[in-house]
């Protein structure tokens, strides 16, 4: 997979034509993660015949799923630039599934005022990340990184660190198939994409954020404003991390302590691998889901190689890092 | 002997020649000034010999040894000491770290010898009479203090080639005097000396002899005695300088009536300064100036870039306080720094071009391709990210980014700095049709040629010279012309 991210890269530096150059970029962007995830389906195949029926693909996607969902926020972040990240995500998500139990109380019915309440609060720890990022001026890695502790402290402190009930069926009904390996999951997931996708690209407040982060002086010239944009950005992904945490709890069916730490990481690797920039500036929604898609499939090959765990992380975050090297050096060598 | 000898130094950044055919020798013991307008090489030349940035050909000799300056350490190495105006001095260390920053004094090699650096800072900063200052840190000091510093620091390195960018700029009268002192006392042990300035008191009585450069050429090198300043002005513009400027009526009316923005006791916060300023409607205000003298500070403070700022448009009463309300206030400004604040470069023109109207204004229903052609963009399609363009082009965009809202008045900061002859006239006319609408321009430009055709293109047309952040000349009718720029640019008589 590695080999073939590096001969995109390649080629795209070769190609010497500025504007052949910029077609081929565009077509190919998310060439690589549909080879890579095919790939990986046939090896999977080949290791442990099954591996690519009907149901193990569900799952797969499934899993994917709610990763695609998280990276939603992650995307719209890192295209804000001015180094924005958002470390915060694997905390809210946890924050999210556990608050989310204890609101619902294994009572259907308390659903929706979970969802508000949810999304309050992920929009409060969002405004606080855009607040000591674009008015005290903390850089967005310490700053998400500190509201990572606070989040995760905020969580023990709530439920006291006590199971929260029975997660209602309304909910556990999100990994239930519909037809083929297609889950409630995944509808959800394209349903958040499409959405995110039209704020994105078609809304005034998503072309000021392709600007911004593009280049943040040339859009405060322009008199755009770049703080309340910014800050919404961090908004809108604390409110997706926290649902995520829900949707996350609905598929595993139980809620448990920093149960989505990982995916701070995954999701910085997912928007990575779907083409986006860590510049800042341009990216897609579609590309990150495809990330997520490889990163799950990734995780799923190893487990059926049957690695002790040990190893199947040292492997998975050798892996991560490989990709991360392999695509951040892209750019600066086309420039 | 020569201390110094420059051969045909050529360097160009791109497609701009920076120096084309740069020669010069300097004695030991000798203090040359260079003088030359915007553009014409000097920076570029002690940038090249303080080893930032290395020559495309030519060579350099030092005491008659040729040699290829690598780095700036090896340019230190080989005794040359630049001091610059942009200065080089940690802000948050003592004076007296800063001074022998280049060469700090060790015990056991590896401990920082403090008594020393105490005794070899005192004495240089008692000789400057500066002593007062140890201790402090460069922060705590006032602008001038801290080129004073800049330049103690100098001399410790005990240079052979000293090279001084325009440091007395900001210095006081008994702070130039005593800098001529140290000077000469250098001179006596037969250090060479290039002297970079534009105060003609001060290279007559500090100079030895003067080497002139226009245009990235060294055109004459003279004894200082033998010009006079009307005669090396004339040089250094390549055109007839007079003192007297000829008083014309001319045809290039001066608008009256009610001004369209006024900015009373408007204030440049990093000079210090303060004057009225005022644009008619329709009316071309070019600013001119040697470089850093305010004039971007100028349209930047009007821009809401300088903090919060009272102005009246239009007879109303407008407190513009960031670039955002300036915008709303329908005014415009064009950075000739497109890389840094003109061009979003990873997106598609027609995004590029929108990003005012539609995102700010909320204008939407911008026909994007008529637009583009229509300001003469050479393009296969809207769609293209604006970084496929050239360097014109992209500026043409960034420009039609701001025609397109109708500004009342375009702030334009050397909106055409580094872009191709065609594409500056194609911007020229841009604005020409902008100010036949009605609107306003107010025009920062380095290069005075273009100020001056650009006045003549106009109906009504002012050209403001800032020196150290006032307005010192203003040029109306036939008076507009480069040599009346260049004169009224370089202040003459007292320091």
């Amino acid at each position: 997979m590695f080999k073939l991210v590096e001969q995109q890269a390649k080629r795209i530096v070769s190609v010497p034509n500025k504007r052949l150059r910029w077609s081929i970029v565009r077509n190919n962007v998310y060439l690589p993660s549909v080879i890579a995830s095919l790939v990986l389906l046939g090896l999977g195949q080949v290791i442990s015949p099954g591996f690519a029926d009907f149901n193990n693909i569900g799952n797969i996607l499934a899993v994917a799923s709610i990763l695609a969902i998280a990276a939603v926020g992650q995307t719209m972040v890192i295209v804000s630039g001015g180094e924005g990240i958002d470390l915060s995500v694997g905390a809210v998500m946890s924050m999210g599934a556990l608050l989310g139990a204890s609101f619902i109380h294994g009572e259907a019915s308390r659903l929706p005022i979970a969802v508000v309440l949810l999304v309050l609060i992920g929009a409060a720890i969002g405004y606080i990340n855009g607040f000591g990022i674009q008015w005290v001026g903390i850089p967005p890695l310490v700053m998400t990184l500190i509201m990572t502790s606070v989040v995760n402290g905020f969580t023990v402190a709530y439920t006291k660190g006590q199971p929260s009930g029975a997660i209602p069926n309304v909910l556990l009904a999100v990994g239930q198939p519909i037809v083929g390996p297609v889950r409630w999951l995944l509808v959800l997931a394209i349903v958040i994409l499409v959405a995110f996708g039209i704020i994105m690209n078609k809304t005034s407040y998503g072309k000021r954020l392709v600007l911004i982060g593009s280049n943040r002086n040339a859009a405060l010239l322009s008199g755009i404003s770049v703080r309340g944009t910014v800050t919404v950005t961090y908004m809108i992904s604390g409110v997706i991390g926290a649902l995520a945490g829900l949707i996350l709890v609905g598929y595993t069916g139980n809620a448990q302590l920093q149960m989505a730490s990982d995916y701070t990481l995954l999701s910085i690797a997912a928007v990575v691998i779907g083409g986006t920039k860590l510049a800042g500036g341009e990216g897609t929604l579609v590309g990150a889901a495809l990330g997520a898609i490889v990163l799950t499939m990734l995780t799923s090959v190893l487990v059926a190689v049957g690695l002790p765990q040990g190893v199947r992380e040292l492997v998975q975050g050798l892996t991560l890092l490989l990709i991360l090297v392999a695509y951040s050096r892209a750019p600066r060598l086309r420039q | 002997m020569n201390a110094l000898e420059c051969r045909r130094i050529q360097k160009s950044f791109g497609s701009v020649n920076a120096l084309c055919d740069a020669s010069l020798s300097v004695r030991p013991g000798e203090i040359r000034a260079i003088l030359g307008g915007n553009g014409s090489g000097k920076s570029t030349l002690a940038k090249i010999l303080g080893g930032v940035v290395r020559p495309n050909q030519g060579e350099i000799k030092l005491f008659d040894k040729t040699c290829s300056i690598r780095s700036p350490r090896h340019s230190k190495r080989l005794g040359i000491v630049v001091t610059s105006q942009e200065l080089s001095l940690f802000t948050n260390h003592t004076v007296e770290t800063n001074l022998l920053m280049c060469d700090i004094p060790r015990s056991i090699g590896v401990f920082t010898n403090r008594a020393k650096v105490k005794h070899i800072s005192r004495q240089v900063m008692d000789e400057l009479n500066l002593s007062h200052l140890i201790g402090k840190t460069v922060a705590e000091l006032a602008s001038n203090e801290q080129y004073m510093v800049e330049f103690a620091k100098a001399l410790i390195q005990k240079p052979k080639i000293l090279i001084v960018d325009e440091i007395t700029s900001a210095l006081y009268r008994e702070e130039v005097e005593l800098v001529k002192q140290m000077l000469f006392r250098l001179k006596e042990n037969g250090t060479a000396v290039l002297f970079i300035s534009h105060r003609m008191a001060e290279i007559y009585s500090i100079c030895d002899s003067v080497t002139i450069m226009r245009n990235g050429e060294t055109v004459a090198t003279v004894g200082i005695q033998e010009k006079s300043e009307n005669e090396l002005l004339s040089m250094m513009s390549g055109r007839d300088v007079t003192d007297v400027i000829h008083s014309h009526t001319g045809s290039v009316a001066i608008a009256d009536g009610p001004p369209l923005l006024m900015a009373p006791q408007l204030r440049l916060s990093r000079f210090g300064t303060q004057f009225d300023f005022r644009v008619q409607p329709g009316e071309f205000v070019g600013i001119a100036g040697l470089q850093g003298h305010g004039q971007s500070d100028l349209v930047r403070t009007l821009f809401g870039m300088r903090g919060p700022v009272h102005l009246k448009l239009e007879g109303q009463d407008l407190h513009v306080s960031s670039p955002r309300k300036a915008v709303a206030a329908r005014m415009a400004f064009i950075s000739g720094d497109r890389e840094k604040e003109g061009v979003f470069s990873v997106r598609s023109l027609s995004e590029n071009l929108a990003a005012v109207k539609e995102l700010v204004i909320g204008q939407t229903g911008l026909a994007a391709d008529a637009v583009l052609r229509e300001q003469g963009v050479k393009f296969a399609s809207a769609k293209q990210p604006i970084r496929t363009l050239s360097g014109g082009n992209q500026q043409k965009v960034v420009i039609g980014r701001w025609l397109v809202t109708n500004p009342k008045i375009l702030l334009a900061d050397d909106p055409t700095k580094g872009i191709d002859v065609q594409a500056r006239l194609d911007v020229h006319h841009m604005l020409c049709r902008l100010i036949e609408k009605g609107s306003s321009v107010v025009f920062v430009s380095s290069d005075d040629e273009e100020l001056v055709q650009l006045a003549h293109m106009a109906p009504s047309a002012r050209i403001l010279v800032m020196y150290e952040g006032n307005i010192v000349r203003v040029l109306t009718g036939l008076d507009i012309t480069t040599e009346n720029i260049i004169s009224a640019s370089v202040p003459r008589g007292a320091v």
